[in-house]
């Protein structure tokens, strides 16, 4: 289990170095040039030569990259082009946005999702499984930027009420009105996803459902609930949780639209803007945070599979 | 494949599976028809803006006094032509490098693999939002971003199925009876992983209408004057006083055509993967 934990994380790594080049590569051809980002259109000939000059452009590429991973090894992110802000106090403030949208869209996937397809299933063929299936397909069908866009404009329309969109509010200054904030995004996020984990919920139990094992616990007369539970719902989960780890990695680009339309403040809208306005010292880091949050944690979930799943655990 | 027989037959059994065909031809009759079938141009200013749904303009107007019926019964085109694209080139490359990459192994296959890994790898909307603001926005290369980020996902899947069918005894046949690679890979491999590859392909379709939405709603689509559903739900946003009109019905005949892919998706799948079929109906 170690040497297979330590060969996936290796791989893990690997990977993330691959992207770290790939996102480079692809900024650096990017058309027009990022020494205008801070300067404007208007800029002299001579002044672009200076800021080219300042931010290394003219060095050699290899030499650049170089730079770019030293400096996030000693987590120096640099400054936007666009203000001069420091990339590093930017992400720091805008982390716990993004990270908060996430655990709580997650929280609604597990908490809606699960129950519903284990209902659906015990339910097969009955009104409540066909409402719930069709409630599920409707889920995967409905863009999220729509509902998050109707979620703002129905409530001003009927009772002229528009929720803060000042930015976010922190958790602990605030909590209620942090809530505010940020419940119905995570909602709406959660819609998609929650869909997801009820499908392949009520799949998978079905399966496990007709397993033998199932059908000696039923027949030593355990409780129905029991065997769902104890038995039956264990085995399950395992499929699920692949889905949920790639789920979460498939959010990260979500929090963007979410973020975007709610204007909460987080790191995808910071990304969004920097990929918008050409701000490549940004948005190269930003792009390969977000791709490694992505694979750290599909890494993290095969692993939790030697937790998950007692048959993985033995070499 | 199947003869048509058993497919009507099959499609009489399953409302979903009804429900699904009816709207996926009507998003391809409109997508094909819409701008017949508007009363107004994409960008006529026919009316008074922020008009309520009534007998002129069915669903009212924008905050340009354009018509959202017309609007809406031109978008579809959009959402067609690019999603389609985009699905026929993802698989194009997704089905041929998955095909080579579980037929050939070894290095090929490793190559293959870790590349899949890096595309993967992105949040696809983040790799979607880089990809397009790189390439420059316009249709073509919005059809290929969303394709190319697709393929992986085809590559995977393609390259599952030829594991199993390599190691069945009809290509050992074909091979002692002196066929080429090319001729067991298109002539026998082939036919056998396509159900595979179409119900894939009606998923990704889903999906890559989606992308396309949500890449206009951030403002990195398609390019106007084309109409996108998504950059008119993103251009409702900024109107006062608030006009729901402009922002639901873009968005609500994108729900529907996604549903009916979804759902021609869903029979699909039980109509052609037996494995499936055999275990959860």
């Amino acid at each position: 289990m170690l040497t297979y934990a330590a060969r996936r994380a290796a791989l893990a790594v690997l990977v993330v170095w691959a992207v770290s080049l790939a996102v480079f590569v692809l900024l650096r051809v990017l058309p027009g040039d990022p020494a205008l980002t801070g300067l404007g259109a208007g800029a002299t000939a001579e002044a672009v030569a200076r800021a080219r000059a300042e931010l290394g452009l003219d060095d050699p590429l290899p030499l650049q990259y170089g730079r770019w991973i030293a400096d996030l090894v000693r987590l120096d992110l640099g400054a936007s082009m666009l203000d001069g802000v420091s990339v590093t106090a930017e992400v720091g403030r805008r982390l716990p946005v993004t990270v908060e949208l996430l655990v709580l869209t997650m929280v609604w996937t597990v908490t809606l999702g699960i129950p519903a397809g284990v209902f659906a299933a015990r339910r097969r063929g009955t009104p409540p499984d066909g409402a719930i299936r069709l409630g599920a397909v409707v889920g995967l069908a409905i863009p999220s930027f729509w509902v998050a866009t109707l979620v703002l404009m129905l409530p001003q329309q009927w009772w002229g009420y528009a929720p803060p969109l000042d930015g976010a509010v922190g958790l602990f200054e605030d909590p209620l009105a942090n809530l505010r904030q940020f419940l119905p995004p995570s909602f709406v996020l959660a819609a998609a996803p929650a869909a997801t984990v009820a499908r392949l919920t009520r799949t998978t139990l079905l399966e496990v459902l007709g397993a033998d094992f199932v059908r000696t616990a039923r027949a030593k007369g355990l409780a129905e609930h029991m065997v769902v539970t104890r038995h039956a719902l264990p085995n399950a989960m395992i499929p699920v949780a692949t889905l949920l780890g790639l789920q979460a990695g498939a959010l990260l680009g979500g929090t963007i639209i979410a973020e975007q339309v709610f204007n909460l403040g987080g790191l995808g809208q910071y990304l969004l803007r920097a990929i918008l306005q050409q701000d490549v010292a940004v948005a190269q880091t930003l792009v390969l945070g977000f791709a490694a949050a992505a694979v750290f944690l599909n890494l993290a979930v095969d692993l939790s599979y030697g937790w998950l799943d007692p048959r993985v655990r033995r070499p | 494949m199947r003869t048509p027989a058993p497919l009507w037959r099959s499609l009489r059994r399953s409302p979903s599976g009804i429900a699904g065909v009816t709207l996926m031809l009507l998003f391809v009759g409109v997508g094909l028809l819409g701008p017949v079938l508007a009363p107004f141009e994409v960008d006529d200013l026919a009316g008074i803006p922020g008009q309520a749904p009534g007998a002129r303009f069915l669903l009212g107007t924008d905050a340009l006094g354009r018509d959202i019926l017309s609007r809406v019964l031109h978008g579809a085109r959009i959402s067609l032509v690019v999603a389609g694209g985009a699905v026929g080139l993802g698989t194009a490359v997704g089905l041929l490098v998955g095909l080579v990459s579980g037929y050939r192994g070894g290095r090929v296959d490793l190559l293959a693999q870790r590349l899949v890994d890096v595309v993967t790898a992105f949040p696809p909307l983040v790799l979607l939002l880089v990809a397009v603001r790189v390439a420059g926005p316009s249709a073509g290369t919005v059809v290929a971003v969303i394709g190319l980020v697709i393929a992986p996902g085809v590559a995977r899947v393609v390259r599952g199925a030829v594991l199993v069918e390599r190691a069945l005894p009809y290509v050992e046949a074909s091979r002692a009876l002196g066929g080429s690679d090319a001729r067991i890979i298109f002539r026998h491999i082939l036919p056998n992983i396509v159900p595979v590859v179409i119900v894939v392909a009606t998923t990704l379709l889903a999906a890559a209408m989606l992308a396309e939405a949500s890449l206009s709603f951030l403002g990195l689509g398609v390019p106007p004057p084309n109409p996108s559903w998504g950059a008119d739900v993103a251009a409702a946003r900024n109107v006062f006083p608030v006009n729901v009109s402009q922002a639901l019905f873009p968005g609500l005949a994108m729900a529907l055509a996604v549903l009916g892919v979804t759902l021609l998706g869903d029979w699909l799948r039980d109509l052609l993967d037996p494995r499936l079929r055999s275990r959860v109906r």
